[in-house]
């Protein structure tokens, strides 16, 4: 195959490089050169097509067992969408979100008056032990709302509500949202590739 | 596709159970259906499994490399675009495999050749029964690695122009030029079309 011209014009590489077949068709009606290419390149491709399925090797023996015994060996269930994990998280937060909502909006009952006199009791062991991680959580983190108006009721009833909507939401987060491991177990199966 | 000499189909008739289309596969496999992802298998290992043979001229590489590329489509089929084709995919899984196995290699330039992989088998031919050359084996001797991949992911595997940018990572122009360069050396030399 010698059809190829050394050194071809720069407008005809422009229109070999180019995969428009209507300029190519165009451009090779006025060019002898860029006909020949064109007729080559064509014969080629085909070539290429006949050894790809005339030298392809054999499938391996046991080659889709083996995948899918591989996949057996070595793959948890395939996960479910990430649209609906994401819907879920969603759903979770919005409702988390509504119910810090209404506990700020809802009046609360009259807080027994005077507050100087409430002291924390410590709870009886029975219900330290029965209380969640969570709760227990809170509590170290946000003062109870009784200590709070104990020291400035008036200044500080506003802080207990705000106490009471951040001890409603943290909950809520700490045990509806969905498990940290979850969003693990997805991520460790990533890979580069995207669909 | 022209890399089989018949379709899928006719390969593997489809039992009356199965369903039709890959959507409907990937969907059936997210649902916990195991031979949906059997079919998937079925179509697809033997295009996987030739297209990593043409990088590593090794067969049991192949074969393992082709197993890990099915294992990480199963355990990713949920990222899955289904507007794409999943041979396309699957191809851009076992392309990464492909280098991560070998992970000294940026390309495929340092990819060892298996000295076997030349050995006059009918799985190795290089020459067909009438004396003309594998003209696959000749690119492979006078292409750079990443021309031999984009001109086998055009007219091996059929590919677009686009859908061959994405699995090779490159952009739509860096493939015409490679392919337009791969032409150029393949017509240079005396091989019998
Ligand atoms: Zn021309």
């Amino acid at each position: 195959m010698n059809t190829t011209p050394v050194r071809p014009r720069f407008y005809c590489r422009l229109v070999r490089l180019s995969s428009a077949p209507g300029r190519a068709s165009r451009h090779a009606e006025g060019c002898a050169d860029c006909r020949q290419y064109f007729l080559a390149s064509t014969r080629l491709e085909s070539a290429l097509r006949r050894d790809a399925v005339r030298f392809a090797p054999p499938a391996p023996a046991g080659l889709e067992r083996g995948i899918m015994q591989a996949i057996r060996d070595a793959a948890p269930a395939p996960a479910r969408s990430h649209s609906r994990a994401g819907w879920f998280a969603g759903v979770s937060v919005a409702t988390a979100a509504a119910v810090a909502l209404a506990v700020i909006l809802v009046p609360h009952p009259p807080r027994v008056q005077p507050a100087m006199a409430v002291v924390k009791s410590p709870a009886p062991e029975v219900m330290v032990q029965g209380e969640s991680f969570s709760t227990r959580l809170i509590n170290a983190v946000v003062p109870p709302a009784a200590t709070l108006v104990a020291a400035a009721p008036l200044q500080n009833e506003l802080d207990s509500v705000y106490s009471d909507a951040r001890s409603a939401l943290g909950f809520l987060a700490l045990n509806f949202l969905p498990s940290s491991s979850g969003l693990i177990d997805a991520r460790s199966g990533q890979i580069g590739a995207k669909g | 596709m022209t890399l089989f000499s018949h379709s899928p189909a006719e390969e593997f008739p489809l039992t009356p159970e199965a369903p039709a289309d890959e959507a409907a596969l990937v969907r059936d496999t997210l649902g916990a259906d195991p031979r949906a992802f059997e079919e998937i298998v079925r179509r697809h290992s033997r295009r996987v499994y030739n297209f990593l043979h043409q990088f590593t001229r090794h067969h049991q590489d192949a074969e393992d490399l082709t197993q890990q590329t099915f294992v990480k489509a199963y355990q990713n089929l949920h990222r899955f675009d289904c507007s794409r084709p999943l041979i396309n995919w699957l191809f851009t899984i076992a392309r990464r495999s492909a280098l991560n196995h070998f992970r000294a290699a940026k390309s495929w330039e340092s990819v060892p050749e298996d000295a076997a992989s030349e050995a006059p088998s009918p799985a190795h031919q290089t020459e067909s029964r009438d004396g003309t050359e594998n003209l696959w084996a000749h690119a492979r001797r006078i292409l750079s690695p990443r021309e031999f991949e984009v001109l086998w992911l055009r007219f091996a595997e059929e590919l677009s122009t686009e859908e061959t940018a994405r699995i090779a990572g490159l952009t739509q122009t860096h493939v015409k030029v490679l392919v337009y360069r791969a032409r150029q050396q393949l017509m240079k030399g005396d091989i019998p079309l």
